[in-house]
């Protein structure tokens, strides 16, 4: 069967390519791009290469984070949070994202996370990652832009300083694997991953079965989640093999552990802060020094 | 879905099947007294395969004399070697988990034979019942119970076995009768149940759609299904005359394998991905239908084919004319009715011989479904002019269907009327039930006689009501949408009958009735008898320019104070959303003291300004195409600006022209077409409304004297 659909499969693509007219549609609004909107505005820097996947109009939408209301967890406005309960108390060093999480962002999560589309991967993981120099040299490379909160547009050349030693994801439940066939944030990074060039490992799992978070209040969302969360039975064991791979490669200079934690969405932190506990035990365990950054796709 | 696939020998030899709760099967195959039991044999693969898999390696599944002898070695190699062409797409892991040496079968044999197997021990015969008992109990000790387990209903004290498996019985039929008709996904099933207040059926529901697949009452299917050219044998077998040119290319043809979603039909805009479900690299989500659930390769779909309708009964029917007089309709309804109801009795009548024909070589009523698929659909236009009344045309089809035992579909585009549509229907049918279909409708899981939905909720059925009436079919989204044309299709029963209503039916349908091809019936009068308005020219510039110069022309702004003078409430149509406002701006100067407003697609408050516009507290409504159809507004008129623009096809100008003259009060209304110049389009409509006049006047449709009202445009 499979040498069969193969044959037609490429017949298709060939009259396809011949007979349709070269046009994209937008992957969020579904509607035909037209390239000459480009010419309408200049865009924020880094928009520019989206334009290929998604429309003007829903490139207009993207609320970027582009200044820090919040140096720890992300926040495009100030937090009251943090300075009560600091981020490395449960040794997460910071949290940063691409967006804020509004309601064209919600409904764009929505379609992917619980419909089901597909294809909105695609323009998140170019999101996160066209995102990522700028905003995660605010963490790990201290540049002094943060003391402004201005986060720069965009880095040229200093990817490499700035990029994870390993990735990790939050973990979801068997169940609602089963159900939607994928976990939003292990697809993240392991696209990340590939596109980096970095190891994607899965250091954790989810032991019960806690109420959906999203349907949740903030009390209910922390008691729930702070014992959701365990370490996967063979972490240890691919910890310390990075760990190893690493220090062989860097020699003993190396100061820590770059260590990237995805999620899709950061709401109140506590499952962040529940899984980095969990990770922060685990380098402590191995005597390895750690640096824990979360990164998620949108900030409410 | 992770399913199980079999073996079975019966009486005529060796059947594969597919299973989603694999003890129902052992049960349905083997309980039995001596000859009595279905099969002899059952040989189960013990490996879950996703479903898309399961099917395809039952296409591999022969028969052959052999499989008497084979043991379990020789299952296994056979189940892996028809395994291995299907795996090809799942994941390295999920692929190792299937090869030779990790499969493993389960020989299950009927109580009464001579034990051969190892696995299920049987020192004597056992009553039935006791088959079942030991299948269940086999399943929870045995081998990971992952597979739905029967409630714990059915394994309480008190409960014999039997009893148990009439309950399951009972039940399977109940949801089988309820989803009769339906195309559903599991989430799907998962709401009908709770809606139907069985939720406590919902942890055993595979078990129950297992029972009603092996009686045939329901179909399971594959998320995605494949469409292949079918070559239909005509090719000659010897290979050798063949020129290797030829043979390439029917190797070519014959590989055009397209993959479809199994619920929409789309072959285009399926999107591929990793699916952690079904560990396939390659499991296709339809993007087409995903707005009504998502609908992928390792989803189950399930059909409800249980035949409620009875062939035997035949209900009284009074006599035709009297039947159609109760509704009170004017001539020229009259008369279509009549002309469909004739075709539908044409189209009755043909599928009555065909059925019997077909029986009498069968010969056999078993196989209803074989029947139902020989009997051909039936449509029918009925082309009646804006305000013709089309609702009321359509009452006497109804209810013949009705008396025929049949279930009614009334399908439109929109919701609104959806909810306008559903009064008047009840009130026409009191002694029916009426379901109203759309999206978030409470109604979404009821069950009818007479049901009136959107054309979107069309996807959630198969073969269900014998007469389907399809509202505006030229309206968006139902024009030019193939995914919607075919699940309406798919929705009326073979030997069904489809009623199409258009005032402006497309071209391609016209060109068919032209042809005498498509069966219809013309109402070219409106109910009240009374010419429709012809539309009077007003040349001028374009919108655009009137805003920029910011000024109307005097023809115009004196034509519309004479309309609001005279009490009538005034639609503007333009062509562009962005128009609207500015225009609403400029009316309001150029004539004030009236109540302007204006509103598009893109306005939220729009339901809140047409009630009041037809309350009379707005006046003039600035619009788009949005209101073109649908809106019945007592003693208006109608102003089109831009009916040059190539947005406005003819279609779209005779319904915006149909919104004047619609009440008995008011029956000459004004339309204007406004436009720098006169272009085909509008040419096209003036001609189509002058044509159904003409028509009317000829046939004597008319009212007498009514004619020295008609404007001249």
């Amino acid at each position: 069967m499979g040498r069969r659909m193969r044959w037609g499969d490429l017949l298709e693509k060939i009259y396809g390519g011949m007979l349709s007219p070269s046009q994209q549609a937008c992957i969020i609004c579904k509607r035909s791009i037209r390239m000459n909107d480009t010419a309408l505005r200049p865009l924020y820097p880094y928009e520019q290469s989206l334009m290929s996947l998604v429309c003007y109009k829903c490139v207009n939408l993207i609320p970027w984070i582009r200044e820090l209301g919040c140096a720890y967890c992300g926040r495009a406005i100030r937090c009251p949070d943090c300075p009560r309960h600091p981020l490395r108390n449960d040794g997460l060093r910071a949290n940063r994202s691409v967006v804020r999480y509004d309601e064209q962002m919600k409904q764009w999560l929505s379609q992917y996370k619980f419909k089901g589309d597909r294809v909105n991967e695609l323009v998140m993981v170019r999101m996160m990652q066209l995102a990522y120099e700028p905003l995660l040299s605010t963490v790990w490379e201290r540049r002094p832009s943060i003391r402004g909160g201005r986060i720069p547009a965009l880095l040229q050349g200093k990817r490499e300083t700035i990029l994870p030693d390993l990735i990790t994801f939050v973990p979801t439940t068997l169940e609602r694997i089963q159900a939607r066939g994928f976990n939003q944030a292990e697809q993240f990074a392991r696209a990340l991953g590939r596109e980096w060039g970095r190891p994607v490992v899965e250091l954790l799992a989810r032991t019960q079965d806690a109420e959906k978070q999203s349907k949740q209040s903030r009390i209910g969302r922390e008691r729930s989640i702070s014992h959701a969360f365990e370490l996967h039975q063979w972490a240890g064991r691919s910890l310390q093999e990075v760990w190893s791979a690493f220090m062989a490669r860097e020699g003993s200079s190396v100061a820590e552990l770059r260590l990237l934690l995805i999620d899709d969405v950061y709401t109140t932190g506590s499952t962040l802060r529940a899984c980095s506990r969990q990770l922060s035990s685990l380098c402590w365990d191995l005597g390895c020094p750690v640096s824990i950054v979360s990164y998620t796709w949108a900030r409410a | 879905m992770q399913v199980r696939i079999y073996a079975v020998r019966t009486e005529y030899g060796w059947h594969s099947g597919i299973t989603v709760d694999w003890r129902v099967d052992v049960r349905y195959w083997l309980a039995g007294e001596g000859s009595l039991s279905r099969g002899s044999k059952l040989v189960v693969l013990h490996q879950q395969l996703p479903i898309q898999v399961g099917i395809a390696v039952l296409e591999h599944f022969k028969p052959s004399e052999a499989m008497e002898r084979w043991g379990e070695q020789g299952w296994v190699r056979y189940f892996a070697d028809i395994l291995s062409p299907c795996v090809e797409e799942l994941e390295e892991e999920a692929k190792r988990r299937l090869m030779q040496e990790h499969l493993a079968v389960a020989i299950i044999e009927a109580p009464y034979s001579e034990p051969t197997s190892k696995l299920f021990v049987m020192e004597e015969q056992k009553p039935m019942y006791r088959v079942a008992e030991q299948s269940v109990a086999y399943a929870t000790t045995q081998w990971d119970a992952n597979s739905s387990g029967l409630p714990a209903s059915f394994l309480g004290e008190g409960v014999s076995q039997a009893g148990v498996w009439s309950a399951l019985h009972a039940d399977a039929y109940r949801i089988a009768y309820g989803i009769c008709g339906r195309l559903l996904l599991d989430e799907e099933l998962i709401q009908f149940l709770r809606d139907a207040g069985a939720e406590h059926l919902i942890a055993s529901r595979y078990s129950l759609i297992q029972w009603g697949w092996l009686h045939g009452w329901v179909e399971l299917r594959a998320g995605m299904s494949f469409t292949r050219r079918d070559d239909g044998g005509k090719l000659p077998t010897t290979a050798s005359r063949i020129s290797p040119l030829k043979r390439v290319m029917r190797s070519l043809y014959k590989a055009s394998v397209t993959i479809c979603c199994g619920r929409c039909g789309s072959s285009e805009g399926l999107s591929s991905s990793t699916c952690s479900t079904c560990h396939s690299l390659q499991c296709w989500t339809c993007t087409q239908c995903l707005n009504v659930g998502r609908c992928r390769s390792c989803a189950i779909l399930i059909a409800g084919k249980l035949y409620r309708g009875d062939d035997s009964a035949v209900a009284l029917i009074s006599n035709r004319e009297e039947q159609l007089e109760k509704w009170g309709l004017a001539p020229a309804q009259l008369e279509a009715s009549r002309q469909a109801l004739d075709y539908i009795d044409g189209v009755r009548a043909k599928n009555q011989v065909a059925r019997l024909s077909e029986m009498n070589t069968s010969g056999n009523r078993s196989t209803v479904q074989g029947i139902r698929g020989n009997l051909r659909k039936g449509a029918f236009l009925l082309w009646a002019v804006t305000g013709a009344g089309k609702t009321e045309m359509i009452f006497p089809l109804v209810e013949d269907t009705l008396l025929h035992g049949g279930r009614v579909l009334i399908a439109t585009p929109r919701r609104d009327v959806v909810l306008e549509l559903k009064p008047r229907i009840e009130k026409a049918f009191p002694a029916q039930k009426v379901v109203t279909l759309y999206g978030g409708s409470p109604e979404r899981w009821r069950d009818g006689d007479i049901t009136i939905a959107t054309t979107h909720q069309l996807i959630r059925f198969e073969e269900a009501f014998e007469l389907a009436i399809i509202d505006e079919l030229d309206a968006f989204p139902y024009h030019n949408d193939p995914m919607l044309q075919r699940t309406a299709e798919r929705a009326c029963t073979p030997g069904g009958v489809f009623v199409y209503l258009s005032a402006t039916p497309p071209e391609a349908m016209q060109q068919n009735v032209r042809r005498g091809k498509l069966s219809h019936a013309r109402v070219p009068v409106r109910f009240h008898r009374h010419p429709l308005p012809i539309p009077m020219r007003i040349t001028m510039p374009s919108v655009a320019q009137c805003l920029s110069a910011h000024g109307l022309p005097a023809l115009l702004l004196a034509r519309m104070n004479h309309s609001v003078s005279r009490g009538a409430q005034l639609f503007v149509f333009l062509s562009r959303i962005r128009q609207v406002d500015p225009l609403v701006r400029l009316l309001r100067e150029r004539i004030p003291g009236v109540h302007i407003d204006g509103t598009s697609a893109a306005d939220e408050s729009r339901g809140d300004k047409v009630i009041q516009f037809r309350e009379r507290n707005i006046r003039v409504l600035v619009t788009t195409t949005i209101l073109e159809r649908g809106v019945t507004v007592p003693m208006s008129d109608v102003f089109i600006l831009d009916a040059d623009d190539r947005l406005f096809d003819a279609a779209s100008l005779v319904q915006m022209a149909g919104r004047a003259g619609r009440s008995k009060d008011d029956p000459a209304g004004l339309v204007v077409f406004g436009s720098p110049q006169w272009n085909r389009s509008q040419r096209s409509a003036v001609r189509q409304i002058r044509d159904m006049n003409r028509i009317a006047a000829r046939k004597g449709y008319l009212l007498s004297g009514a004619d020295r009202r008609q404007r001249i445009g």
